[in-house]
């Protein structure tokens, strides 16, 4: 395992504790290492609960790590000071699972995209940012008369079309997708992968897919990952995960898709 | 802003959950007149309230005194003209800054949690525990009566309300997917707060205000009943319920009619604070699509 990739994740691991009478220890992630070379999309695959959404949150420093570390492009990013990390957020985004509430539901859609820009000071003056988010909601096939709406009169695929846009106005690098589409019914899943995928190649971008749907994942990902527990067990090519799998799990997990 | 207020009403004809409430309408009716009277009451009065007329005091309603006069001959209509002002203005500005404190310590409380939430909590703890009145009583018995004490001891008894509220709605909001993407976006804690969170909050804040300033303006009135508070002859109903007692057996309406302002006040804004309570929550519902 190296860090050489455009991102690398060494020895991450997390616990939290649940419970205030009786205090449990849940080991949400242990020891998981990976590396995902620049404009390749990795998957990791896994069951409710086994920590994928906790690594998503590490690798962006939205919750700290216990031990371990993620690094970008070479450079460790665990552990910065607001200030820098703040410029790391420009090329690293996450995309939730939950696209109708990823939105102020106070604040016009236009408003909620731009803000991204304004945060980082990307292009000047609000002309120049409208015209790049014109542009980025052509390329998603978004209509801009949703501009003026309120994040309750879109859709939930219009909803993760919007976030991922406001995503792509910082021009990162590298796009986390935490289920970005279990919440959508299957057309629209399908139709946003699609895009996803036109974008990586147009754009260059490496991806960090997580789902719990291995057919997707095989279908989407260079390279897959498999975890339970809270650890990555096992992680190969599409082929090597469905024909050859090492693991006792990954086999099940396998069957349990691809049952006929 | 026209376009959102558009789009509130058109969600509310499609639920049809809010009908026009004759109640409702009363009530703002009759907050509006007692709030125009007091604001014009300088121009609507028909005698000065300060001027005394030994010749006339006492006198039950007639032609000349549409309410009577007082023990000193004093006009009782254009002293309930005045009456409000001083009170409503106290009890708008108390509450005003125990909402902006409540608000400023209730966000830092539920934003940040951890030690700082533990600790504010506490102390908020603290304050709760005290009996308002018997605070208000207390501060104005250390610091002398009059508008300041009076000031400082509505803001320390109800700041707790306001920020109890405000921690506990901050703390479901930070929840929220959005306040996480932004953070991943790369906003600071700053922008969160006032930019996201803020605006957020607003209905419900809104709700507590009018419930709190109806019971400022009853504390006002207690307290300037007691002596602690409005000092005579400042013309307002808490000290002219006051003065009355002397006099009450022959003359009621001295008491009657500054205890039936005081009453309507309160109502309509109580009446008023419920129906907002409706409103606001019915469109919570809709915004967050329940
Ligand atoms: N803030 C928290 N406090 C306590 N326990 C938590 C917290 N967040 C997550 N966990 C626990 O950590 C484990 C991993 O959670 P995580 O959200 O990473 O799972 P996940 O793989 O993303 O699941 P899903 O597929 O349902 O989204 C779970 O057991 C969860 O209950
Ligand atoms: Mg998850």
């Amino acid at each position: 395992m190296n860090n050489d990739g455009m991102l690398s994740v060494r020895h991450l691991s997390k616990s939290y504790t649940r419970g205030v009478v009786r205090r449990q220890r849940v080991d949400a992630v242990k020891d998981v290492s990976f590396s995902i070379p620049a404009g390749t999309a990795m998957g990791i695959a896994g069951n409710s609960g086994c920590g994928k959404s906790t690594i998503a949150r590490m690798i962006m420093g939205l919750i700290p790590p216990d031990d371990g570390a993620v690094f970008l492009d070479g450079r460790q990013i665990s552990g910065l000071k607001a200030g820098e990390m703040k410029t790391v957020r420009r090329q690293i985004q996450i995309i939730f699972q939950h696209p109708e509430s990823s939105l102020d539901p106070r604040r016009k859609i236009i408003e909620s995209v731009l803000e991204a820009m304004e945060i980082h000071g990307v292009k000047q003056g609000r002309a120049q940012r409208e015209a790049r988010v014109e542009e980025l909601f052509e390329m998603l096939g978004l209509h801009t008369r949703l501009f003026q709406r309120y994040p309750h009169q879109i859709s939930g695929g219009e909803a993760q079309r919007i976030v991922i846009a406001r995503a792509l106005t910082l021009e990162p690098k590298v796009l986390i997708l935490d289920e970005p589409t279990s919440m959508l019914d299957a057309s629209i899943q399908a139709h946003i992968l699609t895009l996803l995928k036109t974008l990586q190649e147009a754009l260059g971008l490496t991806y960090l897919l997580i789902s719990h749907d291995l057919e997707v994942l095989c279908w989407f990902c260079d390279r897959i990952g498999i975890m339970t527990g809270g650890a990555l067990i096992e992680t190969g090519t599409r082929t090597e995960i469905l024909e050859k799998p090492e693991q006792p799990f990954t086999k099940k997990l396998v069957e349990s898709f691809f049952a006929f | 802003m026209m376009k959102r207020q558009k789009t509130e009403n058109q969600i509310r004809t499609d639920q049809d959950k809010i009908k026009i409430d004759a109640g409702h309408v009363m009530a703002a009716l009759l907050l509006v007149f007692i709030l125009l009277v007091s604001l014009f009451a300088p121009l609507l009065a028909p005698y000065d309230p300060y001027q005394l007329d030994m010749r006339h005091a006492l006198e039950p309603p007639c032609a000349a005194h549409l309410l009577g006069t007082d023990a000193i001959g004093r006009d009782v209509l254009s002293r309930i003209m005045y009456g409000g002002r001083q009170s409503l203005l106290l009890a708008a500005a108390a509450t005003g800054l125990s909402m902006t404190l409540g608000c400023i310590i209730g966000m830092i409380a539920g934003y940040f949690g951890g030690k700082t939430d533990l600790v504010i909590t506490a102390v908020s703890n603290v304050f709760q525990g005290i009996p308002g009145m018997t605070m208000m009583i207390a501060i104005a018995g250390l610091m002398g009566s009059g508008v300041t004490s009076m000031l400082l001891a509505l803001v320390i008894t109800s700041w707790v309300g306001f920020s109890r509220l405000v921690r506990g709605e901050v703390m479901k909001l930070k929840q929220e997917y959005f306040v996480e993407g932004l953070k991943g976006l790369g906003a600071g804690n700053m922008r969160i707060l006032l930019l996201h969170i803020g605006p957020n909050l607003i209905g419900s804040i809104l709700i507590i205000f009018a419930t709190r300033i109806a019971s400022a303006m009853l504390s006002v009135a207690s307290l300037s009943f007691l002596g602690l508070g409005l000092q005579p002859p400042t013309p307002d109903w808490g000290v002219m319920i006051s003065d009355a007692r002397t006099h009450f057996r022959q003359v009621p309406m001295l008491a009657i009619a500054p205890g039936v302002m005081i009453v309507l006040l309160s109502l309509s804004i109580n009446i008023l604070a419920d129906a907002l309570r409706d409103r606001l929550d019915v469109r919570a519902d809709v915004v967050k699509g329940d």
